[in-house]
Formats: C-alpha cells, sequence, structure tokens
C-alpha cells in the first residue's frame, strides 16, 4: 500500500492500534471473567491472570504507539495546511485535546450529577433533624468522614495546583531553549502527581477501615441529636466507609476513583515526556507535546478544584 | 380475510373514547392524530409519485440549467415563500395536535385523591406477580366472587372511579390496562399512582387484561393478571 | 475455470463434512425457574399461602412424595401416586370444613392423565391439579392429601422424565375471614423426581456434551472455516508446488496492511464491511425473535424466556452499536476526507484505533454466550435489573465492558473527525460550500461527543454496582430513574446520531438523480443543527410513564411535536428537489424514495407518541416496536444501503448490476412493509414488547409478520451477492458514473492511494456563470 510515492504524504502503517484493541479486549474478558466469572459467579480468580496479560499487551501496544515519536528528532510534521481563516489561528493536535477535553467535561459532570442527585434525595445529617436510628435517613457525607484529617486533603490540593504550575514553568522553560530545567519542571510534576496518588490512596484505606475517627478503633459513639465533628462518626459507618456499604461512600469513591485515574493515565503520559526530555530535550521550535499534555493536566487539576469542594468541605 | 381486516381495523383503548370533553369522538384527539397523520402520509406519496411521473429522465432530455459537475459548488436553489410555507405549517399542524393533547393529558393526570376515588387499590408488583390491596378498609361487595386470592386478580365495581398505587419490591415492572388504556410504571422505592373509570368500559364475567409491560427479567410475558369489572348494586 | 470448479467442490465437501461433525444435542430444557410461585401462578394455580405463608419461598415442612416404578418402558402407562404431609395441615385440626391439600404437577415428557374426580386437567394444558379449588368446578380433589392419576411414558425408553411437583398444605382455616382472602397459613413445596427409561441414564445437571445453541453455531463456523483453510491453503500448495511457510507468507502480506493501515480509504472499508457483517448477525438473532414469536410457546419451546431475553438485548445492541454506527462510520470515514478535499483525517492512528476497538469490543460483548448467557437487560439495560443477580452473570459484565470500549472508540472518532472538517476543508470548501452528507456527519459528530461520554459514565457506574457493590442502582436508596435519565441523555441523541447521516445521504443522492441542486441548501443544514440542538431536549419522551415531572413531561412533549418541524422541511425539500428535476431512476434512487415513504411513516408514528395520552397506552408496547424499526431500518438501513449502490462505483471502480439491485429493492421493501406494519396493530391490541409469548388471539398476525420477516432477511442475500459479483464483473465504472458534483467525483474510482494527486479547489457555481459573463 504504501509505494513510496510522495513520502511526504505517505500513510502510516502500524500495529500498535490493533494489538491495542486486542490487548483491551483480554483485559476486559479477564477482568469479567475474574469478577463474575466460575461456577458460581462471583469470580473465577485464574482469570486475573488473563486481566494482567491484557494489561502488559496495552502497555506494549502503548510503548510500540509512541516509538515513532520517541525516535523523532523534531516534532511531527505540521504537514497540513489550513485553507480557512480563523481556523488556522490553532494548530491540529491543540485542538483535538480542546475537543478531547470537552468529552471529558461530560464526563465527570454525569458523575457529579449523580452525586448531586443522590445527596439532594435526603437532608444532611444534623443533629436536629430525625435521621433514624443509624442515620440511615440522612446523607452523612464524606466531609464527615475526613473532617478531622481535612490536611491530607488540602495538601493534595495544593499539590495538584502546584503541578499545574511546573507544567507551565516547564513550557516556559521549553520557550526559552532550556532543555535541562524543562526535565526538572517535568519531573517536579511527576513527583506531585505521584504524592497526590500515594495520598490519596493512603486516605482512602483509612477510610475504609474507619481509621480516621477514633484512634481506639471502637465502635462509634455518636447517638442521634449529637453533632458528629465533636464525637466519632455515624452508625451507619461504623465498620468503615466503603463503596459497598453506602451511597455517601459508593458516590465518594468511583467519583474521586475516577479522578484519580485520569490522573494515573497523565504520570503514565507525564513519563515518556520525562524521559523524552531527558534524551533529546523540548526546545522552542518543539514544545508543543509539552503544552498538550499541559492542557490536560490544567483539566485534571480543574476537575479536583469542583471535586474537592463537593466531597471534603461541603 | 381476517388478517386484512386485521390491519385495517382495531379496537382502541377504551380510555381514547372517553378521554371527556372535546378530546373524544370525532374531532378528538385519537381521531385527529389518525386523520392528519393519513393526509401527511398521502401527500408525501401523492407527491412523490407525481415527481416520477412528470420529472422522469428521457434519454434526449435537455440537461438542466443548474446541473450538477463535478468539483463544483452547485448554483443556490430555493424559493425563501415555499420554504416559508412549509415550516409554519407544520409548526402550526403540531402546535394544535399538542394543544389537543392538553385536554386529555389533564384529564388523566387528574388523579383523584385517595378519599375522592371510590375504590383505591394498592398494586404491588413483583417477580413475577401482582400484588392487589384494598386500601382504606373498603369493604368487599358481596357480588365479588370471581377472585380466589388477591395474587393476580383484581376485581373492581363498575361505573366507578378506581384509583391505583402502584409500587415494586423488587425491579421495574410496568401496570398496564391494553384495553383501557392505563400504564404506569412500578418503580422500587417509589409510589406512583394512576386511575381509570371503569365507566369507559362494560361490567361483564370475563376478566380484562393486566400485561407487565416493562421488561423485569425470565418470566416478563407470564407476568399477567386479571382484572374484572363487576355491576356492583349502590353500596 | 478448472480451478474454480475443484474451489467450489472443495467447499461443498468442508460444508457437507461440517454439517455431521457438528454434536447433536438438545439445548437444555428451561427447567424450574427459581421463583417457581410464578409459574405456577401463570398456570393458574395460586397457591394459597398469602399471609403467613411466604409467597416465594418454598416451606420444607412440607414433604412431598410420588411413588413411581423403579423405571419406565417406552409407550407403558403407569399409575402414580403423589403425597403430601406435613406443614399446617398436619398440626391444625380440620375444623370448619375440609380443604386439606392441592398441588400441580407437571412432567417434561409424557403425558398425563387423570383417572378420578380428585385429580383434573385443565384444557388447552398438560399438568395436572386438584378439583375443587376452581368456583364452580365440582370435585373433592381439594380434600385431599394424596392423589392418583395415570402417566404414559414416551416412545422412547432412553430418555429420563422429569416430574415438577407443587404441593400446598392448608391450615384449615380456609373460611375464615382474614381480610376477605382466607389462604392465610398455608405453606406449599416443591419438588423434582425423576424416573428414567429402562435404557436411559439420570446424569446429575445438565448432561455433559450438551452444548448451548451460540456455542453449536461458533464452533460450526469453525469447523467449516478451518476446512475450507486446509481445503484452499492444501489446494494451493499442491497446484502451485508451494511450501506451507510460502503460501503463509503471501497470506500475511496481503492480512498485515489490513491489520496495520492508518489509511481512511481502508478503515473505511473495513467499518462497512465489519459493519454489514455484525448487521447480518443481529439479523440473525432478530429472526429468532421472530420465529420464537411465531406463536404462543412454553418456556423452552424454541427458545427458553431467558435465552429469548439475551436474544432481544443483543439484537438491539449488535444493530444500534455495531452494525449502525460502524456503517455510518465507514461511510464518514471514506468519503469526508475526500469530500471535503482532504488527504485523510487530523490523526490516522487514532483512526485505525477506533476502528479495532469495533471488532475486539464485539467479542467482548458477545463473550456471554459462551459463559452461561449474554446480557438480558435489554439494549437499554434498566436498572435494577440490570445491576442486580438476576440479571445474566458474567453475560451482563461484557455486555457492559464490550459498550466501554465500543463508546470509547466512538469517542475518539468523533473527536477525529471534528478536528478534521474544521480544520483541513481544501481551498473554496467553506462550511457553508460542504456537501450535505459532509454536514449531517459534522452535526451527528457534535452529538456523539455530548452523548457518549454520559452513556460510557452510567455503564462505569452499573459495572462499578454489579463488579465492586456500589450502590448507584442496586441499594435500597437508588433510583432507578437516574439510570433511565443517563441513559436517555445518550439514547435519544444517539438515534439522532444513526438518522442524521442518514439525511446526509439521502441528499446526496436525491440531488445528483434529479440532475439538479438540493432545494434549500441553506435550509437543509440549519434542519439539520437544529434537530441536533432539539435531540438533546426531548430524551423525557422514553419516560412519560415513570411518574416523572409533570412540567418535564409537558415541555418534553411539545419538544418532540416540535422537533418534526426540522425533519419535515427536509422531506419537503428531497421532494422539492426532485420537481422540476430530471429524475434518474436507478437502485440507489430507489431505495432513497422507498426511504422517504418508510422513514415518513415512522416519523408520523412518532408524532403519535410524542402526544403524552396515547403514548400511555403505546410505550413499551409494539406499537413503539414498529415505529423505531420503520425510522431505523426504514430510515437508516435503507439510506445506506443505498449508499453502498451509490458510492460501490467510486469505492471499487465497479458497478453494480442494476438489475439486482432493483429485484433487491423490491424485494427489500415490500418485505419489510408486510413484515412491520402489522406490528403497529398488534401494539394498539396490547401486546407488549420483550414479550417472549402472547395472548393467543394475535397469532395470526404474528405468524404473518415472522414469515416476513423471514423473507425480508433472505432479501438481502441478493444484495450480498450483487456486491461480491459486482467486485469480479461489474463494468469499469470511471471517475464520475452518476454525475455527482462533490469532490469525491473529481478523483479516480479508486481515489489513488493519497486520495487526491493535488488538493483540489472547489469552484462555485454562481462565480462561474459570473466570470464567464
Amino acid at each position: 500500500m504504501s509505494d513510496g510515492h510522495d513520502e511526504h504524504h505517505a500513510h502510516i502503517e502500524t500495529p500498535a492500534p490493533f494489538l491495542f484493541c486486542v490487548a483491551t479486549a483480554i483485559m476486559f474478558i479477564g477482568l469479567v471473567m475474574a469478577t463474575a466469572g466460575g461456577e458460581d459467579k462471583t469470580g473465577d480468580t485464574g482469570y486475573w491472570f488473563v486481566f494482567i496479560i491484557g494489561l502488559i499487551g496495552i502497555f506494549t501496544a502503548f510503548f510500540m504507539w509512541v516509538q515513532d515519536y520517541w525516535n523523532l528528532e523534531g516534532e511531527e510534521d505540521e504537514h497540513i495546511e489550513t485553507y480557512h481563516k480563523f481556523w488556522d489561528t490553532i494548530s491540529t493536535r491543540k485542538f483535538g485535546m480542546w475537543i478531547f477535553l470537552l468529552t471529558e467535561v461530560m464526563v465527570f459532570s454525569t458523575l457529579l450529577s449523580a452525586y448531586l442527585r443522590y445527596r439532594a434525595s435526603m437532608p444532611d445529617y444534623s443533629p436536629d433533624i430525625d435521621c433514624g436510628l443509624y442515620f440511615e435517613d440522612c446523607w452523612v457525607p464524606a466531609a464527615d468522614v475526613i473532617r478531622s484529617h481535612l490536611i491530607f486533603g488540602v495538601i493534595n490540593t495544593f499539590a495538584l495546583l502546584l503541578s499545574s504550575l511546573t507544567v507551565v514553568l516547564a513550557l516556559y522553560a521549553a520557550k526559552n531553549n532550556n532543555p535541562k530545567a524543562v526535565t526538572r519542571y517535568l519531573a517536579v510534576t511527576f513527583v506531585l502527581g505521584a504524592m497526590f496518588l500515594a495520598l490519596k490512596l493512603w486516605e482512602w484505606n483509612e477510610m475504609r477501615h474507619y481509621n480516621f475517627w477514633d484512634e481506639s478503633h471502637n465502635g462509634c459513639d455518636v447517638l442521634a441529636g449529637q453533632s458528629i465533628a465533636d464525637h466519632c462518626i455515624a452508625p451507619k459507618y461504623a465498620n468503615g466507609f466503603w463503596l459497598d456499604t453506602s451511597i455517601e461512600g459508593s458516590t465518594f469513591y468511583i467519583t474521586t476513583g475516577m479522578h484519580g485515574a485520569h490522573v494515573f493515565i497523565g504520570l503514565i503520559a507525564l513519563g515518556y515526556l520525562i524521559a523524552k526530555s531527558n534524551k533529546d530535550g523540548y526546545n522552542e521550535e518543539n514544545h508543543e507535546t509539552i503544552e498538550l499534555f499541559g492542557l490536560y493536566w490544567h483539566y485534571v487539576d480543574l476537575v479536583w478544584v469542583f471535586v474537592f469542594p463537593f466531597f471534603y468541605l461541603y | 380475510m381476517s388478517i386484512i381486516s386485521d390491519l385495517i381495523y382495531f379496537d382502541n383503548p377504551a380510555i381514547w373514547d372517553s378521554f371527556g370533553g372535546t378530546s373524544s369522538g370525532i374531532g378528538g384527539l385519537t381521531w385527529q392524530m389518525f386523520i392528519w397523520s393519513v393526509i401527511v402520509g398521502l401527500l408525501v406519496i401523492t407527491w412523490l409519485i407525481y415527481n416520477l411521473i412528470f420529472f422522469r429522465h428521457k434519454e434526449g432530455d435537455p440537461e438542466p440549467k443548474d446541473a450538477l459537475k463535478a468539483g463544483v459548488f452547485p448554483h443556490e436553489r430555493g424559493d425563501v415563500k415555499i420554504e416559508l410555507t412549509w415550516t409554519i405549517a407544520p409548526l402550526i399542524l403540531v402546535s394544535w395536535l399538542t394543544f389537543l393533547s392538553l385536554a386529555p393529558l389533564d384529564y388523566m393526570w387528574d388523579i383523584p385523591d385517595n378519599e375522592e376515588a371510590d375504590v383505591t387499590v394498592e398494586v404491588t408488583a413483583g417477580s413475577w406477580y401482582w400484588g392487589f390491596e384494598y386500601a382504606n378498609d373498603y369493604e368487599k361487595p358481596d357480588e365479588f366472587t370471581k377472585c380466589s386470592s388477591n395474587i393476580n386478580c383484581l376485581e373492581v365495581p363498575a361505573n366507578s372511579i378506581i384509583r391505583f398505587n402502584v409500587t415494586s419490591v423488587d425491579n421495574l415492572h410496568a401496570f398496564y390496562l391494553p384495553d383501557m388504556g392505563i400504564k404506569q410504571d412500578a418503580v422500587p422505592g417509589l409510589n406512583t399512582a394512576t386511575w381509570v373509570d371503569t365507566s369507559i368500559v362494560s361490567a361483564r364475567d370475563e376478566p380484562y387484561r393486566i400485561y407487565c409491560t416493562e421488561y423485569c427479567g425470565n418470566s416478563h410475558s407470564q407476568m399477567l393478571a386479571e382484572i374484572y369489572v363487576t355491576e356492583v348494586s349502590n353500596a | 475455470m478448472l480451478r474454480s470448479k475443484l474451489i467450489g467442490l472443495g467447499i461443498l465437501l468442508s460444508i457437507i463434512f461440517a454439517v455431521t461433525a457438528i454434536p447433536t444435542g438438545e439445548t437444555n430444557p428451561g427447567g424450574i425457574d427459581p421463583s417457581i410461585s410464578t409459574l405456577v401462578e401463570a398456570n393458574g394455580c395460586s397457591c394459597h399461602n398469602i399471609g403467613d405463608g411466604d409467597m416465594n419461598n418454598p416451606n420444607s415442612a412440607v414433604i412431598l412424595n410420588l411413588t413411581m416404578p423403579s423405571n419406565f418402558s417406552a409407550g407403558e402407562t403407569y399409575t402414580l401416586v403423589l403425597n403430601i404431609s406435613g406443614g399446617p395441615n398436619d398440626i391444625a385440626p380440620m375444623e370448619n370444613g375440609p380443604n386439606m391439600g392441592g398441588f400441580m404437577l407437571k412432567v417434561s415428557t409424557g403425558t398425563l392423565t387423570p383417572i378420578d374426580d380428585n385429580v383434573w386437567k385443565p384444557e388447552d394444558s398438560s399438568y395436572l391439579t386438584h378439583t375443587g379449588g376452581e368456583e364452580g368446578q365440582g370435585g373433592d380433589g381439594n380434600n385431599l392429601r394424596e392423589w392418583s392419576f395415570n402417566w404414559t411414558a414416551p416412545d422412547s425408553d432412553s430418555l429420563v422424565a422429569e416430574f415438577m411437583v407443587y404441593g400446598n398444605s392448608v391450615n384449615g382455616n380456609a373460611y375464615e375471614d382474614s381480610g376477605g382472602m382466607g389462604n392465610s397459613g398455608d405453606y406449599w413445596n416443591s419438588g423434582t423426581f425423576l424416573l428414567a427409561g429402562k435404557n436411559a441414564q439420570i446424569t446429575d445437571g445438565s448432561a455433559h456434551g450438551e452444548l448451548s445453541g451460540p456455542k453449536k453455531v461458533v464452533y460450526g463456523f469453525g469447523i467449516v472455516f478451518i476446512t475450507l483453510a486446509v481445503v484452499v491453503v492444501g489446494y494451493r500448495m499442491v497446484d502451485q508446488d508451494e511450501s506451507f511457510e510460502e503460501v503463509m507468507k503471501s497470506y500475511w502480506k496481503w492480512i498485515y496492511p489490513w491489520l496495520t493501515t492508518t489509511d481512511h480509504k481502508y478503515i473505511g472499508t473495513l467499518y462497512i464491511v465489519t459493519g454489514f457483517a455484525w448487521f447480518f448477525i443481529g439479523g440473525i438473532l432478530g429472526l429468532l425473535i421472530r420465529w420464537q414469536l411465531y406463536e404462543p410457546r412454553v418456556d423452552g419451546d424454541f427458545l427458553t424466556y431467558q435465552e429469548y431475553n439475551s436474544t432481544f438485548t443483543m439484537h438491539g445492541t449488535t444493530m444500534i452499536f455495531m452494525a449502525a454506527m460502524p456503517i455510518i462510520f465507514g461511510f464518514a470515514n471514506y468519503l469526508i476526507p475526500l469530500q471535503i478535499g482532504a488527504r485523510d483525517l487530523a490523526f490516522p492512528r487514532l483512526n485505525s484505533f477506533g476502528y479495532w476497538l469495533l471488532p475486539t469490543g464485539g467479542i467482548v460483548l458477545y463473550m456471554g454466550y459462551f459463559t452461561g448467557g449474554a446480557g438480558d437487560v435489554g439494549w437499554t439495560g434498566y436498572a435494577p435489573y440490570s445491576s442486580g443477580a438476576s440479571a445474566t452473570r458474567p453475560g451482563t459484565d461484557f455486555w457492559v465492558a464490550g459498550q466501554l470500549m465500543l463508546g470509547a472508540s466512538s469517542t475518539l472518532t468523533a473527536v477525529n473527525f471534528l478536528v478534521t472538517m474544521l480544520r483541513m476543508r481544501a481551498p473554496g470548501v467553506s462550511l457553508m460550500k460542504m456537501p450535505l452528507f459532509a454536514w449531517s456527519i459534522l452535526v451527528t459528530v457534535f452529538l456523539l461527543l455530548l452523548s457518549i461520554p454520559v452513556f460510557t459514565v452510567a455503564l462505569i457506574l452499573l459495572m462499578a454496582d454489579r463488579t465492586f457493590g456500589s450502590l448507584y442502582f442496586s441499594g435500597p436508596d437508588s433510583d432507578p430513574i437516574l439510570w433511565q435519565h443517563l441513559f436517555w441523555y445518550f439514547g435519544h441523541p444517539e438515534v439522532y446520531i444513526v438518522i442524521l447521516p442518514a439525511f446526509g445521504v439521502l441528499s446526496e443522492i436525491i440531488s445528483t438523480f434529479s440532475r439538479r441542486p438540493i432545494f434549500g441548501y441553506t435550509s437543509m443544514v440549519y434542519a439539520m443543527a437544529t434537530i441536533g440542538i432539539i435531540s438533546f431536549v426531548v430524551y423525557g419522551h422514553h419516560m412519560f410513564t415513570t411518574g416523572a415531572d409533570p412540567l418535564f413531561r409537558f415541555i418534553v412533549m411539545l419538544t418532540t411535536m416540535l422537533v418534526a418541524v426540522p425533519t419535515g422541511i427536509k422531506i419537503f425539500n428531497w421532494l422539492a428537489t426532485m420537481t422540476g428535476g430530471s429524475v434518474v431512476l436507478n437502485t440507489p434512487m430507489m431505495f432513497s424514495l422507498g426511504t422517504i415513504i418508510t422513514f415518513t411513516i415512522g416519523g408520523i408514528t412518532g408524532i403519535i407518541l410524542a402526544s403524552i395520552p396515547l403514548d400511555i397506552a403505546f410505550h413499551d408496547t409494539y406499537f413503539v416496536v414498529a415505529h423505531f424499526h420503520y425510522v431505523l431500518i426504514g430510515g437508516t438501513m435503507f439510506s445506506f444501503i443505498a449508499g453502498v449502490y451509490y458510492w460501490y462505483p467510486k469505492m471499487t471502480g465497479k458497478m453494480m448490476n442494476e438489475r439486482l439491485g432493483i429485484i433487491h429493492f423490491a424485494a427489500t421493501f415490500i418485505t419489510f412493509n408486510a413484515a412491520f406494519y402489522p406490528m403497529h396493530n398488534v401494539g394498539i391490541s396490547g401486546m407488549p414488547r420483550r414479550y417472549a409469548t402472547y395472548d393467543a388471539s394475535l397469532t395470526e398476525l404474528n405468524q404473518f409478520i415472522s414469515i416476513f420477516a423471514i423473507l425480508f432477511g433472505l432479501a438481502q442475500l441478493i444484495f450480498v451477492y450483487n456486491v461480491f459479483y459486482s467486485y469480479r464483473n461489474g463494468k469499469e465504472a470511471g471517475d464520475n458514473p452518476w454525475n455527482g458534483w462533490s469532490l469525491e467525483w473529481a478523483t479516480s474510482s479508486p481515489p489513488p492511494e493519497n486520495s487526491f494527486i493535488e488538493i483540489p479547489t472547489l469552484l462555485d457555481a454562481e462565480e462561474e456563470a459570473k466570470k464567464s459573463e
């Protein structure tokens, strides 16, 4: 198919997308069978092996995919001309990233809508209203669970905001032909992002095992009519706060989890950027990739700016 | 052949003939929907056939002045007046049909309170059965002899206002009375309501049908029940 | 000549071999449904257990005993005795009269016959029950705890007869007034008794070696394919004197480019072929539905009701996500760069990725068939059924996972198209000079971007519920209506996503074959944009019976009615295009005209459904099924079949056979209308959707529908044949066989490697006219 004519416009041939998809299918088959297969339909643990193979396949295909970019001296030729005013004010890849982020806006809007819908269905816990014996008629928000240890959420917010700044600094450094600084700033971004994830996972664990509200891990003594902030936690969280015990937990973990997944994927992309920056360096001619990543990273940060007050403060 | 007659004539759900006011019978919602559908459908088909007959391409026909050429965006073709006509006319038609729907809508949504209704029935849907309970300490009249259990069988008096409070114990179901044209989803955790005036159907020995019409699993098609409408001497 | 004869013979032999090699076996019968009481209810026996007794749970205090011989001989008649003991009727003294017990008994094979007054067999049934239970039906059967009856063995003694018994133990207070019901406190139990024939063996549970239907199909196809491959490869090795490696290498050289291409033309072709292949698979599922509905059937008669539920679920999901959308993306992929004068899409590798997610996602979707049953939640996946334990597992999980992949595919492809169409248009191709097909894709892609992510998230929430136990839809405080909002917010734009490109295709074809420009180009563009925008506001019309807020429902009714206006404008503009034109009546044009008729009918029934009072009666009945098949098949499918006939010469360089095309059209149009029109009537008569069986009075109409549905399926084979035949033997097409105007007709057929030798410039007829003055 590629006959060498007009090399500038020859079509690339790459098996990476095909392999990526096959690996994704294997991964899903493994995941579903491992969690819902087997004789009793509660999971056939042998399939976790298949799941791992799928994941490895995905990573392999990802590496194959970026290999072209890896070996490029400059950036991919922007050989696509635009013949119409107004639409030429933005590069193709940047435009694509913005549109992609539009779809991501829909993703998080949906998650937050579902959360708000459920939250609006019952009154928030207050000592003055009748919430039932186990507080089952009231919404006891995650914020109450975390309140005593809010510092970690604040640290995370700072970390993410700072990391957005460091990405901008990396881009600035590239535009000013300072490739070493670029690598350093990107690395700091990575560290901040990784710290965010680590702290979040730790936080989750503490919340799940009700470690946040009583040193002695004793049962909770809050009775109807008492303020939660002064004591332990609501009776309905007596066994921990997790996604299968309450709708408050489901919305909290799924929404923050989806956000965390987006951070994780960002870190993978960032890993590539750091490696490439280290190898070839970014400069004023080719820095667009950093900008594209920056857009994505800013978006992830922006989502956190919504998620944090909605779940940690309110 | 009965198939032909099956395709042309059909029994309307009873409530369509009894929406009340100007929305039943000739000129009512159902009749107008039907007539306008036929008119619009015939209009489209007639125009189509007219085009096929009078504007068919024949060998030797001269090329139209604005014939298409590859690589050339064609001439502008249109007529604002005509297009405005077939924008405004359909707009008026659909507005009219919406307006016609308002009175029947009002009729159906004006659900009588528990106290206003002659009989209130608590309908509970489960997998895969219907449970019926009379509410408000309703005393079953002596004429009610059709149901030996309150599962999948309901008997209500003729010429009365019946209110149904519908809910489900597990999955989504839907309470559907096809002969009358009444439907209400049964949602777990939610209490919904619908109602019917049994004077729209005649009292008879055979039951009317109750179907479940929201997919609910294995025996969805067997979740049938019977509703009997029985004459009751005034109690 | 000899070579093709030999290959033909090889194919015939391999098919014969495969047919004999396919293991035979009955599908496992449905067996006793877990919620036993419901079958019992449906079969006319209401176990007297409201009140203290538990409707849904048998009580082990009740003991059933069936006395039967140790085995049976074929055709012999035996007298069996059923005895119940335990439960309330052993405890409570029989005070107010008899009514000690009741039973209901079914058997999987052989015939049951009553032998005395205490047992009877209701008309048109095959089960036995006690007498005295029904009003006005005599007999003392319910005053006993033991009954005798005859059973005649089947003609084969290598079968195992399974007796299913339900026994009711009455507490004797039958005449006590307890809310007018009087059956409180009864307990019931059920039991299964196996009786083997002389030459049979009782195995536990499902017999080994029996395969389910879908497994048989796949293994069958696998055997055919492997045999064919062996024959073809072997023949080649012998005839061409090549080694096995050489043959494999040459096939690999042929396949590898297809696996790795990022060329929009090849990806477009892949999408179209894959889409049509899944269309046929979905079509077979549809025919299974119609065969099941040929007449009222009991559970397990043709399909078990559970299998039927999976069938209509997979039919819907396949048709929308694996047939309609891929075909649309296929045409878009192939044509959009050509129509706007670009060499390819903006992100070719992403394009390939979007394509390959399709077959792999489809495989994940269908994995359920290998693991005990595909998803059975309906293509709409309503919670809490879909998030609960009764939905097939892991079939439903595969259904969710597969659609996650397909959703990702659509989203990324949409990003690709939007960027391409906005940035990469050739000189002269301003937005208001794009062909209408391109415009339809532009609007479609906007809808995709805003609606698919919502569905993807809803699926993720569902998966979280099913896999991790979260409580979005499966907890006590969950809201099933939330799922409906999330689903239909996507679901309604989704159906516009599949119809708008069809509108685009129609505009192209009708204009070309009227040999004049489309009437009212500007209004056509605005109409599509308006339809796209309104589509987000009307989704509530799928929820009219849920008890949602009345104001919400009213606004939805109004906007749904309003969306008919831009749609009507389009239809009238098409007709006006033909008026004053020079209409060429070939196959693509006939399909387009057929579409106008069927889509208008579908649109009219849509307006009927938009009116809430009427929708209350029609929602979830076959009237809706008729409506959406008219717009989906009569709108989308017909348009894209027309599109195949129209663009096939461009894509392959060959013309399709016109006579076969007209025959295909006539057969399709007639069988389609004959099959789907009566569904309106069936729906008005009250037949609900998703029913595996129905009221016997509707049998005639249903048979009529089923027969024509099968004929409709067969008619499509003409099309398949035409496609393959024309590829080999079609006439040379030339660059512009139809005299179209858009840029794809200004390049060769098929287009060159990089689509255009030079990026073209679109001229404008008005300007050209001015120049020549």
